[in-house]
């Protein structure tokens, strides 16, 4: 009893469903047909228009508006796939000629998807007018013809109108042939019409994302994309760096050195006249050196002239002699890497050893660098450069960065290039830190 | 100073007028002659090759290429005019230029940071000292120097007084200068001296030349 009692609501519920998915899907396939004819019909008139001269240049401009035409198409069946079809079909393009008539194939997949798109069409109209409109003629266009025809009484305004109907429609369905063949048959195939419809939807699914691409494509276009951008928002900061650096060295450094070489040259020629001057002149000069020495740091910290000239190996021996501690450096890395890499990692290296200084305690540290293939190497085909950077220090880094000591910065950074940072430092030490760059770019 | 009674002939090469005048001036003002002052390393060799002056001072950043050209200029003067002293001078020092610098025939070259020209008599001391077929190099250059060394060579063997007693002769300072700045007695520093000669196996009857030997010899180590 209770059991009949709660299916019934399921039940209803479940047909209401089928309803609505059935009416989305129809929607799906109308506007399916409808992009068909508007594929088909725009390289048509393209054509039409080339051939009589409409439009004046002849080939480039056919091709642009058909291309632009397909690119908006394109979104189109991107837009219905994805609010009918369930399904996320990638758009032919995203902007640029360049990209429209690309060379992987991709153009010519897409252009087969819209020739086979009316056949797939015409084959849909078919289906769809067998099972969803021939049944719906016959339960409701027939009833109403017959009716017109046997109606008892007058015409539709007749006072007596609905009596007529009614009376003759008993007379329609009084006949078991008729409702068998009027009612139970049509209303049979109409039910049974929601698979199909599903069906219909499926294939077409299935055309767009073998042709139009999937996804998958989608997130592969996307990935690289992004990657190409982060190469080149990496290479532009590098390159800002060196700008920053070269405007340095060509402007304030030169003024405040040219700067203390006059207060030098006022010292000397005061010689020994006005001691209270010179003890001033002094001070200015040794303010104006400071100065000198500040950006002179900024400017290291930024891309030293030497890592531009010498190479990696030079710039570190620089840094390392800034160490009250012996730093062994150790190099193998012919051919130098690009640029940017090798600013990365000088970065990083000096990072590190600076970290060494704030916090190991250490009393001798070594850099080690060379190209190699790393364990964990995430499915970048590349050779990789890997540093190593060795204390006898206390130990005890944190590479979440959370005790200050920047490797979080420095982790950040090397992602820029794909690269890796590891940190083994036992408390007690040796700290033992590995950073691997894909030797790319 | 001008009472050295050859008049040095200088030539000047520095891409930034700023900084060219301002050593012109400092030279011309202490009896130096400086014979031509250029922008550029093709223009310092042509002006070398005319004038033959006893000094060039080198600025290691020029143009075209805003990279080393001063310094490779330096070692093609430095090879093909051995009278021409070289005396490079840079915002930066690095270790690298210096043992290229000290590549060459030894003697006779120079390599200091550009504010170090603020110290007018010390300045002229290292230029006079390199016109002269000496060499002066940069504190800092010298400390990156030991840095890369101290580790490899028999230089691991002198003790940390003995590293800055060197250091200092590098630089080119009289033991008396040496005595000054590391506040000790010129009887000590001669006492290092003699120890630093030791370990580095160089013979008394090098002279006074065995000083120049020890850091040449020293820094040639630190080369690769």
């Amino acid at each position: 009893m209770t059991a009949a009692a709660s299916k019934a609501p399921r039940a209803v519920a479940w047909g209401m469903r089928r309803w609505v998915l059935s009416v989305v899907a129809l929607g799906h396939l109308g506007l399916g047909v409808l992009s068909a004819c508007v594929g088909l019909a725009a390289p048509i008139l393209a054509l039409l228009a080339a051939a009589c001269r409409v439009v004046p240049r002849l080939g480039a401009s056919t091709w642009w508006v058909s291309a632009r035409v397909f690119d908006a198409l394109g979104r189109w069946e991107s837009w219905r796939f994805a609010s009918f079809g369930g399904v996320v079909v990638r758009p032919l393009a995203q902007a640029g000629r360049s990209d429209l008539i690309g060379t992987d194939g991709r153009t010519w997949r897409a252009a087969l998807y819209w020739v086979v798109r009316p056949f797939l069409a015409a084959l849909q109209t078919v289906l769809v007018a067998l099972v969803v409109c021939a049944p719906l003629v016959v339960l409701v266009a027939q009833p109403l013809a017959w009716g017109n025809a046997h109606r008892r009484g007058g015409g539709w305004m007749d006072s007596s109108w609905p009596q007529g109907w009614i009376a003759s429609w008993s007379d329609y369905f009084g006949d078991s042939a008729r409702i068998v063949g009027g009612v139970l048959l049509p209303g049979a195939v109409l039910v049974m019409s929601g698979p199909v419809l599903h069906v219909l939807v499926t294939l077409d699914g299935w055309t767009a994302l073998a042709l139009l691409g999937s996804q998958e494509e989608l997130l592969a276009d996307r990935v690289n994309v992004l990657e190409g951008s982060r190469a080149r928002a990496v290479d532009a900061a590098e390159a800002e760096r060196l700008r920053i650096e070269r405007d340095l060295h060509d402007g304030a450094q030169q003024r405040l050195v040219a700067l203390t070489i006059l207060l030098g040259r006022a010292q000397a020629q005061l010689a020994d006249r006005e001691p209270g001057v010179r003890t001033l002149l002094a001070e200015a000069k040794a303010e104006a050196r400071a100065a000198v020495t500040e950006l002179r740091d900024i400017t290291r910290g930024l891309r030293p002239p030497v890592l531009v000239d010498r190479g990696l190996d030079a710039a570190l021996s620089a840094v390392a002699a800034r160490f009250p501690w012996p730093v062994r450096i150790d190099i193998d890395l012919e051919p130098r890497p690009s640029l940017t890499v090798e600013s990365v990692l000088y970065f990083a290296i000096s990072e590190c050893l600076a970290n060494v200084a704030k916090h190991a305690h250490a009393g001798r540290a070594a850099v080690r660098v060379c190209r190699a293939t790393p364990d964990r190497a995430p499915g970048i085909r590349a050779t990789w450069i890997v540093a190593t950077i060795t204390d006898d220090g206390v130990g005890g880094a944190d590479p979440t960065g959370r005790a200050g000591s920047g490797l979080a910065g420095l982790t950040d950074r090397l992602a820029g290039v794909d690269g890796l940072l590891h940190v083994s430092s036992p408390p007690g030490g040796p700290t033992v830190i590995t950073i691997e760059v894909p030797d790319v770019h | 100073m001008s009472t050295d009674p050859t008049v040095l002939t200088v030539v000047v090469a520095d891409d930034s007028v700023l900084l060219r005048e301002g050593l012109v001036r400092l030279l011309a003002e202490n009896g130096i002659d400086v014979v031509d002052a250029v922008g550029d390393a093709g223009r310092l060799l042509d002006s070398v090759a005319r004038h033959r002056p006893d000094l060039c001072v080198v600025d290691v950043r020029m143009p075209p290429s805003f990279t080393d050209e001063g310094l490779r200029a330096a070692l093609a003067i430095r090879a093909t005019w051995p009278e021409t002293a070289v005396l490079v001078l840079s915002q930066y020092v690095e270790e690298h230029y210096a043992t290229e610098l000290l590549g060459t025939r030894g003697g006779g070259v120079g390599y200091l940071l550009k504010d170090r020209v603020a110290d007018v008599a010390d300045f002229l001391v290292s230029l006079r000292r390199v016109a002269g077929g000496g060499t002066a190099l940069d504190a800092e250059v010298v400390s990156q120097l030991l840095a890369r060394t101290r580790h490899t060579d028999p230089l691991a063997n002198l003790t940390p007084r003995e590293g800055d007693v060197l250091a200092a002769m590098a630089q080119g300072r009289s033991k008396g200068g040496i005595a000054a700045d590391l506040a000790i007695g010129e009887g000590a520093v001669e006492k290092h001296i003699s120890n630093i000669f030791a370990k580095l196996d160089l013979h008394p009857d090098a002279g006074e030349h065995r000083r120049v030997l020890a850091v040449l010899r020293f820094l040639g180590e630190g080369r690769g």
